[in-house]
């Protein structure tokens, strides 16, 4: 896979550590912004350092320790140096990942939340004396059917291509995947440059229309460009989390997911 | 136990499998009680530099080191958890396949900051190399992860 001629593999694999200086921090950042192979090639990165992280630490978890080891560790002189050590954005990120799907204190005032995404979909201006949790989640039940601006974003945009939904918002799907149940889904984001609201969420294809599943809502600092920012990992762990528990681990971009569109996710 | 799940994770993060990364981490306890551990030396990322270099020894020495074997693997799986981890058995047999891919070299930097969560620093300081060397192969290895995955898409 060829990277943008500028953007090395290797000042992108830094980026996504943390571990560029601001400068050519916002070097990569303006190119991801308006360069949809990259971002695709960011998303398949992030998620093959999530699936390896949490296959390996799956494997120690549920593999008991061999007997001949437990036997070395009891002898004397062994000892239980601990260390803290300082870990890197992404590797933050990726650091409960393999957590139970227990969705924690971010489901405050689920209804609230609901609503609040309700009045990003439809476009509305958001009732800003309601409480605004950051990183909150609400399990959605939300059809989009054809017609619906939405239904365009789900159905018809490829992932990493920004879409503009009204005056003021925009919206991107991030990637597809095929859900454990067999059915299409895709992970996206919409941003009210506006209110400086942000929502991501997955949705899932049945026979006529997109289900939304799962939405959050994101901080509420992304309004200072008016290039639409990706959300980061660590923003998004718990909803990724959510497709990781359900997905097949297929995730779907280019081409194949081109020819998706063109079939009507059938 | 924090540094022998430390070890066992980096462990199967080089071998791409359970039964070689338990042996592995085994020969590197035997090396640490048999051989110390320096005084001045912190203890985790010594523990780490011995695996490493013992996993390497290995390879060179075509030892029964297997790679990624499918069959193992999904054979730990079944008896482990049964039915309820067939998600799981493909992302295992895909990622375990993609490290496979990779050269040993790669593997290790990519275990200790990816797996890890080592900082450029601390795993050029275990690995013995110079930072730039870290980024450049870590910048591979990811690289050849996604061209993978893209290969396993179309």
């Amino acid at each position: 896979m060829n990277t943008t001629a500028d953007i090395t593999h290797e000042l992108l694999s830094a980026w996504l550590d943390g571990a560029l200086d601001d400068k050519q921090a916002s070097e990569v950042e303006a190119r991801l912004s308006q360069d949809p192979a990259l971002q695709r090639q960011v998303a398949l990165m992030m998620l093959n350092e999530r699936r390896l992280r949490s296959e390996v630490h799956r494997m120690v978890a549920e593999r008991p320790i061999p007997s001949a080891l437990s036997a070395l560790l009891e002898e004397p002189g062994v000892t239980e140096a601990r260390e803290a050590k300082q870990r890197e954005p992404l590797s933050q990120r990726l650091r409960d990942w393999l957590s139970p799907a227990g969705f924690g204190p971010g489901l405050v005032a689920a209804s609230v939340v609901t609503a609040l995404v309700i009045g990003i979909f439809a476009g509305n201006q958001l009732d800003s004396s309601l409480p605004q949790p950051a990183q909150a989640l609400a399990l959605a039940d939300m059809t989009i059917e054809s017609g619906d601006r939405n239904f365009a974003l789900l159905d018809a945009q490829p992932a990493g291509e920004p879409i503009a939904l009204g005056d003021d918002i925009q919206g991107q799907v991030a990637y597809s995947f095929k859900n454990s149940d067999g059915r299409w889904c895709r992970q996206f984001e919409q941003h009210d440059f506006n209110s400086g609201q942000s929502i991501a969420g997955v949705a899932c294809r049945g026979a006529d229309a997109w289900r939304v599943e799962l939405l959050q809502t994101l901080d509420q600092t992304r309004n200072d460009s008016e290039h639409f920012r990706a959300a980061s990992g660590d923003e998004l762990e718990v909803l990724d989390n959510f497709v990781m528990q359900r997905g097949t681990g297929e995730v779907i971009v280019g081409e194949p997911e081109a020819e998706l569109i063109r079939r009507g996710w059938r | 136990m924090e540094n022998l799940d430390s070890l066992r994770r980096f462990s199967f993060s080089l071998t791409g499998n359970g039964a070689d990364g338990d042996d592995l981490a085994q020969n590197t306890v035997e090396r640490l009680m048999h051989k110390g551990v320096p005084a001045d030396a912190p203890f985790t990322a010594w523990m780490l530099r011995v695996c490493k270099n013992l996993w390497i020894d290995q390879i060179r020495s075509h030892s029964k080191m297997q790679l990624a074997d499918g069959e193992e693997m999904e054979h730990h799986l079944e008896a482990v958890d049964g039915s309820a981890v067939a998600m799981s058995k493909v992302r295992l047999g895909e990622v375990a396949a993609a490290i496979e891919q990779l050269d040993p070299e790669q593997r290790a930097v990519l275990g200790l900051i990816s797996v890890e969560g080592y900082s450029y620093r601390e795993a050029a300081a275990i690995l013995e190399i110079p930072i730039g060397t870290v980024m450049s192969r870590l910048a591979r290895a990811r690289s050849k992860l996604v061209e993978l995955a893209s290969e396993a898409q179309s």
